[in-house]
């Protein structure tokens, strides 16, 4: 179980990352949610002994991440946000060095290695070096890497962001074969919806909302989104497009007035939480 | 200590970072062949040797000064050290893999230097025990500074024009490519603070080209020491 309370993270030059975040993490995989700079990665960072905070605590399965960090490192996988390879280095390569970084044995490394790269479909890959890889076949070095651990916990931050469409699928459909707990951010809906059905969102560096998507759904229920490109007011106003959140059953007349009428999503949260207004 | 990673990263690193880009290793040589060749056409052959250990020390000192570069692009372009960091590897762990990692790498250039040194018989072969170790502390000494100096910057560009300044202030003013014994004492003193000082100059004594120098084998251990303790604190590992 990941506990946090009150975590506070403020940078050198004075930012606030986090600003005060209280949540306990029971299910086995969770999403993360947030705009760019939300706080999401240094929060991942925090609990992964990446990062120190400024002030408040957070403990995974009892040990805190800031004093017993060592003890940590040896059950969890963090994966970074935008971690890239080594271009000269072969799939293999980086899993093994990352396997024995972990204190595996090298022939244990070297038989992991084998078992997810045919796991994952890295195995055709396996002698050329990453810099002749596409973008979702270097993600998956990384998840490999994750994969060949045998971690309690994996930690992956934003783990398909800058991917095309298909390497997507390819990385999820490896993430779905982790046994391990899983804590990922993102800030794409449709995968946390893919991977978790447990959900985080953050703003601001404050949690805006924590549950399964059906639950944070229903404060929304029996209401839709009307939204227009056409200059007209909504309650939320982004870029050119207006928003508003209005009854069902009103929903025929805003739709005959020109308004494009969508069921509400995870995506009208973030918008209902954000700073759309 | 986790051997097996320092190890295999040390290795992997090296030896396929050679076998992969050969370019690479012998743009580590070209500068010191071209100082050699230079050396030997103005001073007509009276200054080979000097620039023959001038060029030993300086390929070594210049592999490990390029692991700054390694580390700078582990930590802010690729994030492998935040991966490294969340894993059991230590700082200790990943400045040693990272030392032996440009030992390996500068060996071509290494094995280059000594044939010449050899063929010209600056030094009896037996020497190369000594000088073994002397290279190996140089390269770790050199390497804890680079891990240190890899933490300031923000941006990888930084690192080139950081990395340009360094190869100088470490390469060509100190006395490797001329003997120790033309500096004014203070400033010898001032450039002992460069492990590359006192291990060019034991070469030097070595080949009998410089008069002995008592505390420079001293100086070149304390530094290793030193540089190597105060990485651990110094470099960015856990960030704050």
């Amino acid at each position: 179980m990941i506990e946090v309370r009150g975590l506070r993270k403020r940078y050198p030059g004075g930012t606030y990352a986090l600003r005060g975040i209280d949540l306990a993490l029971e299910e086995k995989a969770t999403a993360v949610l947030g705009r760019n700079g939300a706080g999401k990665t240094t929060m991942l960072r925090i609990l992964s002994t990446q990062l120190l905070p400024t002030s408040g605590h957070a403990t995974i399965d009892g040990y805190d991440v800031v004093r017993e960090a060592d003890k940590l490192r040896k059950k969890m996988v963090s994966i970074p946000q935008e971690a890239g390879p080594l271009g000269y280095l072969t799939p293999e390569e980086h899993i093994k060095i990352y396997l024995t970084a972990r204190g595996m044995s090298f022939s244990t490394a070297r038989q992991e290695t084998m078992r997810v790269m045919k796991e994952i479909g890295l195995w055709e890959a396996r002698n050329k070096t990453a810099d002749e890889l596409s973008g979702g076949m270097k993600r998956k070095i990384f998840v490999g890497m994750a994969m060949a651990s045998n971690a309690e916990i994996i930690f992956l931050d934003e783990p398909t962001v800058g991917l095309d469409p298909i390497s997507r699928l390819e990385v999820w459909s490896a993430l779905r074969k982790l046994g391990s707990k899983m804590v990922l951010t993102t800030h794409y809906i449709e995968e946390a919806k893919e991977l978790t059905k447990d959900i985080v969102m953050i703003d601001e560096g404050r949690m805006k909302a924590h549950g399964t998507v059906e639950r944070l759904l229903r404060k929304s229920a029996g209401m839709v989104r009307v939204e227009s490109t056409g200059g007209e007011k909504g309650d939320y106003n982004i870029g050119g497009t207006s928003i508003s959140y209005v009854r069902a059953r009103e929903a025929s007349r805003y739709a005959q007035s020109g308004y494009v009428v969508k069921p509400v999503d995870l995506e009208d949260l973030f918008i209902m939480k954000g700073d759309g207004k | 200590m986790n051997f097996r990673f320092i190890a295999l990263y040390a290795w992997t690193t090296g030896v396929e970072a050679i076998k992969r880009g050969f370019s690479y290793t012998l743009g580590y040589m070209a500068t010191p062949l071209a100082l050699l060749f230079l050396f030997g056409i103005i001073s007509g052959g009276a200054l080979i040797p000097l620039a023959v250990i001038g060029g030993l020390v300086s390929i070594t000192a210049t592999g490990a000064l390029y692991g700054l570069s390694d580390v700078a692009m582990n930590r802010i372009e690729l994030k492998l050290q935040d991966l490294f960091v969340a894993s059991s590897v230590t700082v200790l762990d990943y400045m040693l893999a990272i030392s032996f990692s440009n030992i390996i790498f500068s060996l071509p250039g290494i094995l280059v230097y000594i044939a010449i040194a050899l063929f010209m018989h600056l030094f009896p072969a037996v020497w190369l025990i000594a000088i073994a170790p002397i290279l190996v502390l140089l390269a770790v000494s050199i390497s804890a500074l680079a891990l240190i100096l890899a933490s300031i910057p923000k941006h990888l560009r930084n690192v080139w024009g950081f990395l340009g300044i360094l190869t100088v202030v470490f390469t060509f003013v100190p006395p490797l490519f001329y003997k120790y014994t033309v500096l004014p004492a203070p400033l010898l003193y001032i450039f002992m603070l460069s492990p590359v000082t006192s291990a060019a100059i034991m070469i030097q004594n070595m080949a009998e080209l410089t008069p002995f120098l008592w505390y420079a084998p001293l100086v070149l251990i304390i530094e290793t020491i030193v540089y190597f303790i105060i990485a651990k604190p110094l470099t960015q590992w856990r960030t704050k």
